[in-house]
């Protein structure tokens, strides 16, 4: 029997993980990444050095490799495991190497993930009959602690994964099951972009603490102090907002702190209070996470580029008003002097501009 | 000539620095607290008076200011006043409004000061509701003259003091006489066009929100922080400079020439040491403010007060307009969160004052009449 092959795409810090985890299960592993410079100590030692849940050791990846051509040659799957705005340079970059029938995975999708990237390939005469999955967030918490060597905090997380065509969810569920059995299939794409924790509490944990960062180089815990219970109802408040697109949208959405709770992100009490401040201050594993010391940072930028933007998008789509994400998406407009709106995915890139919430909802199911 | 005697309707921090201020500038001066309150703000300057304390370098004396009367009975309050200054926060001058209306005599002067927007016409409604028709004159100034704090119970200190303030009458007619005998109080006083100037004109409504919103989870926490010098940051400072911007647009469709609040607070506290190229960088480094730590609770006026009677009443004159207000409304949304009030039930905007129907004609016809 010929071992399996799964293509990483992006070798930081999810990529590295996963490499080193479906290494030890015995796969065979494509790694690659756009900027080459990231897989040269891997090139050199030859493989990954790895710690935590995973155990401790070195593992070979011989298929670590600048030339993408290599790294997703005769894979069963392909799965991305790159920041939102890195998207649109991988579609291009694997472009060339796409087959009908092949299955990509963008672990994770961050919102609007798998609908953009069908409608990039789409855009750049990519073959029909691709599949492509997300998940609602990245299944690994991990870092690197250096170029090479990999932390794995936590790994088979139960994720959600959706797939585009909805109709080929079956095929779909067999490849990316056979090296992530956790991973749970969902039916609608709406449900996994819809579900993308840092999209919900980033944002606001951002703005509404923007003085306190800027003025101490985010001398406090992003979490534990800096989401305090007003701001708790800010979170609940964008959180009906996605509940309700949700909803509109046929998906049955985890509210937030159910959410953190699946992800083994806090505690049962908090999941049940409902309370996205008591969800925060109970959550173990983010307790000591320091807020970022600059503004000029993912959990502004990506997580309204990929993230409250697009939700906010989709709520237009869906006739759902967005009054708490659109005021702290236009604070963060003026705070950074950047133009979000202009910039975020938009429903035009995800391959939904006019459509009706019937239609948007065929499209996702039948594919281009 | 006689001096003016004055009546000071309010006890708390602003009313205080008022009071001690004229009392040593020799006028007769008297107090005035609700009932339900008197004992625990204003009792005990009945005894001892007022100690009035000045920190940085201002052109007033302090010292020991034995006020004439303190009370909570409205009628001796304002009896044989020429200058009822109205100096409590906007939330609360409906309730003094009520105690004093029927005892205003013709040619009283009312001041609401600061008023932020609307206090004059929730006034006059306020006399007409109780069947007062004295020709008295209702006015409003933008802010308020002092920048301090009482320290207990028959003290205050004010670190600042403003070298002019604009006063507009409503309706606008009256304002040149209603402004002469206001300067023999404070001559620096100079005039604004209308009542639409003055309740646009409150640095508060510009500056409170956005700094209380943009540091919420810090406000919150436990630790103190300074109000502006620490909370006023470049990203929170972009913030604000657009609220002003938008402030501006809509006061130039009003037919209004409002000066910038950066000259603002030049002209106030220049004296003082005030300086900046752009706004963010004067309020964040005001030596006026060097004491103002940050509340700790987003119960607070900054919320309460500056976003009904401020921001709320910006944003509908931004509709009224055709002015958009994204900075404006993203903030006012954000604070009926974080403090989990319903500010725009309680806003004292058009609607709310039963001018809702007017035209942006009218509403500019009614206030200049």
């Amino acid at each position: 029997m010929t071992k399996k092959k799964i293509a990483i795409l992006g070798a930081g810090n999810g990529g590295c993980a996963a490499a080193a985890d479906m290494r030890l299960k015995g796969y065979e592993v494509g790694l690659y990444d756009l900027f080459p410079s990231t897989l040269t100590k891997i090139c050199e030692q030859g493989g990954l050095y790895y710690s935590g849940v995973i155990g401790e050791g070195f593992v070979t990846v011989k298929g670590a490799s600048s030339d993408l051509g290599q790294a997703v040659k005769d894979a069963d799957l392909i799965m991305l495991t790159v920041p939102g705005p890195g998207h649109r340079a991988y579609a291009e970059a694997l472009l060339p190497y796409l087959k009908p029938n092949d299955i990509v995975l963008l672990n994770p999708g961050h919102t609007g993930g798998a609908l953009r990237f069908t409608q990039l390939l789409k855009e750049m005469g990519a073959p029909q009959g691709l599949i492509i999955c997300e998940t609602n967030t990245l299944s690994y918490i991990s870092r690197l602690e250096c170029s090479g060597r990999v932390i794995v905090s936590s790994y088979e997380k139960p994720v959600m994964f959706s797939v585009i065509p909805g109709k080929r969810q079956g095929e779909a569920a067999a490849a990316v099951q056979s090296f992530f059995p956790a991973m749970v299939p969902v039916d609608s794409v709406f449900q996994t972009t819809l579900s993308n924790l840092n999209a919900i509490f980033h944002p606001p944990g951002m703005v509404l603490n923007a003085g306190w960062l800027e003025n101490t180089n985010g001398n406090f815990r992003f979490y534990y102090d800096g989401i305090t219970p007003a701001i708790g109802s800010v979170i609940d408040s964008l959180d009906a907002e996605r509940l309700a697109i949700g909803k509109a949208l046929g998906v049955e959405l985890m509210a937030f702190p159910r959410l953190l709770y699946s992800m083994d992100s806090t505690t049962e009490q908090a999941a049940v209070s409902g309370s996205a401040y008591i969800a925060c201050h109970e959550s173990a594993p983010n307790r000591f996470i320091k807020a970022p010391e600059t503004l000029d940072d993912r959990y502004m930028h990506e997580d309204i580029h990929s993230g409250i933007g697009p939700i906010a998008y989709l709520g237009r789509m869906a006739g759902v008003p967005t009054p708490t994400m659109d005021a702290l998406i236009n604070l963060a407009c003026f705070i950074m002097g950047r133009d979000y709106w202009r910039d975020a995915i938009n429903l035009h890139q995800m391959g939904l501009a006019g459509k009706s919430i019937a239609e948007a909802k065929a499209y996702t199911y039948a594919g281009y | 000539m006689a001096k003016a005697k004055v009546c000071i309707l309010g006890a708390g921090n602003g009313a205080f620095a008022y009071a001690a201020d004229l009392k040593m500038k020799g006028f007769h001066v008297s107090m005035f607290e609700v009932q339900e309150f008197y004992e625990q703000n204003l009792s005990a300057v009945a005894k001892g008076g007022i100690d009035f304390n000045i920190r940085n370098n201002l052109p007033i004396c302090g010292g020991h200011a034995a006020i004439d009367l303190a009370t909570d009975d409205p009628q001796a309050a304002v009896s044989g006043a020429d200058v009822i200054f109205l100096v409590v926060p906007s939330f609360a001058q409906k309730a003094f409004a009520k105690a004093v209306a029927p005892y205003l005599t013709d040619g009283q002067i009312v001041v609401l000061g600061p008023s932020n927007f609307g206090g004059a016409f929730e006034f006059a409604n306020i006399m007409e509701e109780a069947g007062n028709t004295a020709d008295i004159v209702l006015a409003e100034t933008e802010c308020m003259m002092y920048s301090g704090f009482k320290d207990s119970p028959t003290s205050v200190w004010v670190s600042g003091y403003k070298m002019g303030m604009k006063f507009a009458a409503y309706p606008a007619s009256k304002t040149a006489a209603a402004l002469r005998a206001v300067q023999q109080i404070y001559p620096e006083w100079t005039s604004a066009v209308n009542v639409l100037e003055t309740g646009m004109s409150n640095v508060n409504t510009v500056f409170h929100a956005p700094i209380m919103v943009l540091n919420a989870g810090r406000v919150e926490s436990p630790g103190e922080f300074l109000f502006y010098w620490d909370g006023v940051t470049p990203g929170v400072g972009r913030v604000i400079e657009q609220v002003e911007a938008e402030r501006l647009a809509i006061g130039r469709r009003l037919g209004l020439n409002l000066k910038p609040h950066l000259q603002v607070l030049i002209d106030w506290y220049g004296i003082s040491g005030c300086k900046g190229d752009t706004l963010p960088e004067a309020m964040a480094t005001n030596p006026v403010y060097q004491w103002d730590t940050a509340p700790s609770t987003m119960q607070h006026r900054f919320l309460l007060e500056d976003v009904p009677y401020g921001m709320i009443p910006l944003e509908s004159l931004g509709k009224i307009t055709g002015v958009p207000t994204p900075a404006t409304t993203a903030i006012i949304e954000l604070a009926v969160l974080l403090t989990g009030l319903d500010l725009r039930g309680a806003a004292r905007d058009l609607t709310n004052l039963g001018m809702g129907g007017l035209s942006l004609e009218q509403l500019i016809s009614l206030v200049n009449a």
